[in-house]
């Protein structure tokens, strides 16, 4: 009894003694401050290889230093350096290029931090299934990563950003692309884009992106329309956009894809009225012209009440594709004398009209132009099949192009912002 | 050691270790193996064979009443003598000796996917096996009372990956609602009973409960639980990954953790996932082996384990190593364990325990004359 006691507290002591050991400094330790984190990767046609591939490293100790605004004060900028560090290489793949740059600088590059893939347009064009199935399968790339197309060289591209309001480039992407308070380009997610490629109910999307090249407001009076129209601030996309700032990326509109090839683009609106079909759309501000007075615009804040309702029908050998959206807004702006608060219906009337317009518009675009369900349209016709040998026999993507559209948008004023009438003079 | 014939524990704590050595595969494949059979439809799969598994385990325990406080051993002794008992306590003993190398190599080489890259396989195999052993040295009891401990933190990790996951569900992923075939669903859902082969390890737990009521109990809430697992796994792993993008991933509920994300500051669940999962895995480990062990040692009438748990340990080790790769082993596990465990599990129970009721009617009769 007294051996069997002495042997396990024997027996204890030596566990200890070699857990300790092997566990302080196992094969896969790895110090933090001995990786090199990209958070953006760039892809884009290889010249002297077949892809180029550009990695944006995060610098932590600029970063670490924060501003002045997320420390509480100080306005030190850390390491004073810049926050981020371009590398572009040519190379046959992805992780041939991690290779190729780890042999470059000094640090392990670790893709666990990475927050945006960055496509340029030609190779977007040219199909990208191949390098996002690499990337699904890496373990260190997360499938959250937000994927763009970017109209300018993704090179240039991650140059040209600039976190002024964060210290931290992370924390500016994650802001910038998975906001809820714009809805001009969507949120388009690794995950989600592999997904849609592989399946045959939906296409997917990306955000469309690119710098904003304008550097006085002489080239804005270069553009036509100024001052002499009202022009919808949705009718522009990423590039094209008429402002002046010292941050020059702009993320507006979507690239659209089909069998993994870019097939076109939708400008701001027609990404709102994307949203807004898919049910993703959360609020922005809608302007619209004033019923009586056209030289005045109405602005309100919309929101999305309700998931839509979408049913698909075959007739004739036709989908008929009916979508029901549930939408309110509250006033913001009445430019005219109009007591638009007495007479809600006369705004809701008119904005619902001119929404309905609007996404039938962009229904078209994906069928007369893009033949892309990026809607996932076909999601709702699956039920009507029982098997998946008879869904794949049918061949939705082939009757897509054939589709007729009936949109319902049922739009209600909710409230009228801080004031209930507007006394003009 | 002796053979544990004074331990007794409760029912929770068996409820615990039975169903922990079924619903480990949740996080190992499960919910990809019902989609690999049958499409987006692999939630009524799952449902067909927890059917089915409720079914074959009522005949069983019908036929087990006559033997109460006896496990599955002793009943093959009444069946057949001395041979018919060391010929089911190798089969037993060889089908979970079999299941520990398999689920211990994959355990392993999954953790060395994610976790662990550059760390040689036999590294991370050391941890397990060094569990298992201590597991093995500190006996059954120690199992089983960890395992009551262990599986509601287990049972809450799950449950938050599930509930995490549930912004990106849709609804429209069930839809073709059969999807690759009702035959499919009812012929491959049939074998895939084998997901519970397991449950053989409640016929070898009957000396350590109070009576056959519990052992009846134990087994219902246990695959009620199971069920329940599986079933909801399947579901929400199919409504979150539509088909056929669900026949990709490799570790499905990890890769269902990785997409989790609640604002800016919840993120990255999976690591959670990485910590339940490894206190699942090491007491499913540490069960099987065991009852290996104590399953071999009893048909071959051997009056102590604890001699055997070395040699066993490194026999399993070396077992371990002989799929050449992880799809072999996948291969094994899917194509034969999966596959056949229902045959042993239940078929060869099933025979066990009906020839041992023929025999023992027939001895009653000839006591009666």
């Amino acid at each position: 009894m007294k051996r069997t006691g002495r042997f396990t507290r024997f027996g204890c002591a030596l566990l200890t003694v070699i857990t300790a050991v092997i566990l302080s400094g196992c094969h896969d330790m790895r110090e933090i401050d001995d990786m090199a984190y990209p958070l953006a990767i760039g892809l884009d046609i290889g010249h002297a290889n077949v892809l180029r591939m550009t990695l944006q490293l995060a610098a932590p100790l600029s970063i670490g230093g924060g501003g002045a605004g997320e420390s509480g004060g100080g306005g030190d900028t850390g390491g004073g350096g810049k926050p981020i560090s371009v590398i572009t290489i040519d190379t046959p793949s992805i992780f041939s290029g991690l290779n190729m740059v780890n042999n470059i600088i000094s640090k392990e590059i670790n893709m666990s931090h990475a927050k945006v893939v960055v496509i340029s347009r030609d190779l977007a064009e040219k199909g990208v299934e191949k390098y996002v199935q690499a990337m699904t399968r890496g373990r260190e790339f997360r499938p959250d990563m937000f994927i763009l197309v970017s109209n300018d060289p993704p090179d240039e591209y991650l140059k040209e950003v600039s976190a002024i309001l964060e210290s931290n480039p992370a924390k500016y992407y994650e802001l910038l692309l998975g906001k809820e308070f714009s809805s001009y380009y969507p949120e388009a997610r690794m995950s989600d884009f592999q997904h849609a490629l592989e399946r045959n109910d939906i296409e997917p999307v990306a955000v469309l992106s690119g710098i904003n090249a304008k550097e006085s407001t002489d080239e804005l009076d270069e553009m036509s329309q100024i001052g002499k129209q009202y022009l919808d601030e949705g009718r522009y996309e990423a590039g094209d956009v008429p402002m002046i700032s010292d941050l020059r990326i702009v993320a507006m509109g979507t690239a659209v894809f089909k069998n993994g090839k870019m097939v076109g683009t939708l400008d701001g609106i027609e990404s709102v009225c994307f949203e807004m079909i898919t049910g993703k759309y959360r609020h922005s501000y809608w302007t619209i012209p004033d019923v009586y007075d056209k030289d005045n615009v109405i602005v309100m804040n919309v929101v999305q009440r309700k998931k839509p309702k979408a049913t698909v029908e075959m007739k004739d050998g036709r989908p008929v594709i009916t979508v029901v959206l549930d939408l309110e807004g509250d006033f913001t702006s009445l430019q005219s004398s109009v007591e638009y608060e007495k007479y809600p219906e006369l705004v809701e009337n008119k904005t619902s009209e001119i929404i309905r317009q609007n996404i039938m518009s962009f229904l078209r675009r994906t069928t007369d132009e893009f033949d892309s369900d990026i809607c996932g349209f076909g999601r709702y016709i699956k039920g009507r099949f029982l098997t998946w040998d008879e869904w794949e026999k049918f061949d939705w993507p082939s009757h897509y192009k054939n589709s007729e559209f009936n949109v319902e948008v049922n739009f209600k004023i909710r409230r009228t912002g801080l004031i209930i009438r507007q006394i003009i003079s | 050691m002796r053979m544990e014939k004074k331990i007794k524990f409760g029912r929770w704590e068996a409820v615990a270790l039975t169903s922990n050595l079924i619903c480990t595969k949740v996080f190992l494949y499960f919910n990809r193996l019902t989609v690999e059979d049958a499409g987006n439809a692999g939630w009524l799969m799952a449902i067909f064979i927890c059917a089915v598994a409720v079914a074959l385990y009522s005949l069983q325990i019908w036929q087990y009443k006559k033997f109460e406080g006896k496990d599955i051993l002793d009943i093959a002794e009444i069946a057949g003598g001395k041979i018919l008992k060391a010929i089911t306590g190798f089969t037993l003993g060889g089908l979970l000796f079999l299941l520990a190398a398999i689920t211990i190599r994959k355990f392993s080489e999954d953790i060395k996917t994610i976790s662990l890259p550059t760390s040689p396989l036999s590294y991370v195999m050391v941890f397990f096996m060094a569990g298992i052993v201590i597991a093995g040295f500190l006996g059954v009891e120690s199992i089983v009372r960890h395992s009551a401990i262990v599986i509601p933190i287990v049972v809450a990790g799950y449950v938050v990956i599930l509930l995490g996951i549930m912004p990106k569900i849709d609804v429209t992923n069930l839809f073709p609602i059969f999807g690759t075939g009702l035959k499919d669903i009812l012929l491959k859902g049939f074998y895939r009973t084998s997901i519970f082969a397991e449950l053989l390890v409640l016929f070898m737990l009957p000396p350590f409960l109070e009576s056959y009521e519990d052992v009846k109990n134990i087994g219902y809430v246990s695959i009620s639980l199971c069920s329940f697992f599986l079933i909801t796994g399947s579901l929400v792993y199919i409504l979150v990954f539509p088909y056929p993008s669900s026949l990709e991933p490799f570790l499905p509920v990890f890769n269902m953790a990785r997409l989790i994300g609640l604002g800016r500051f919840f993120q990255r669940i999976e690591s959670l996932f990485v910590f339940i999962w490894v206190m699942s895995a090491l007491i499913y480990l540490s069960t099987v082996f065991f009852f290996a062990m104590y399953t071999v040692s009893k048909a071959a009438g051997l009056k102590y384990i604890r001699p055997m748990i070395i040699p066993f340990a490194i026999i399993l080790f070396s077992t371990a190593f002989l799929p050449a790769d992880l799809i072999s082993v996948i291969k094994v596990e899917s194509g034969f364990v999966n596959t056949w465990g229902w045959a042993v599990t239940f078929v060869f129970t099933g025979l066990i325990f009906l020839w041992a009721r023929i025999v023992e009617h027939g001895r009653r009769k000839s006591r009666g004359k």
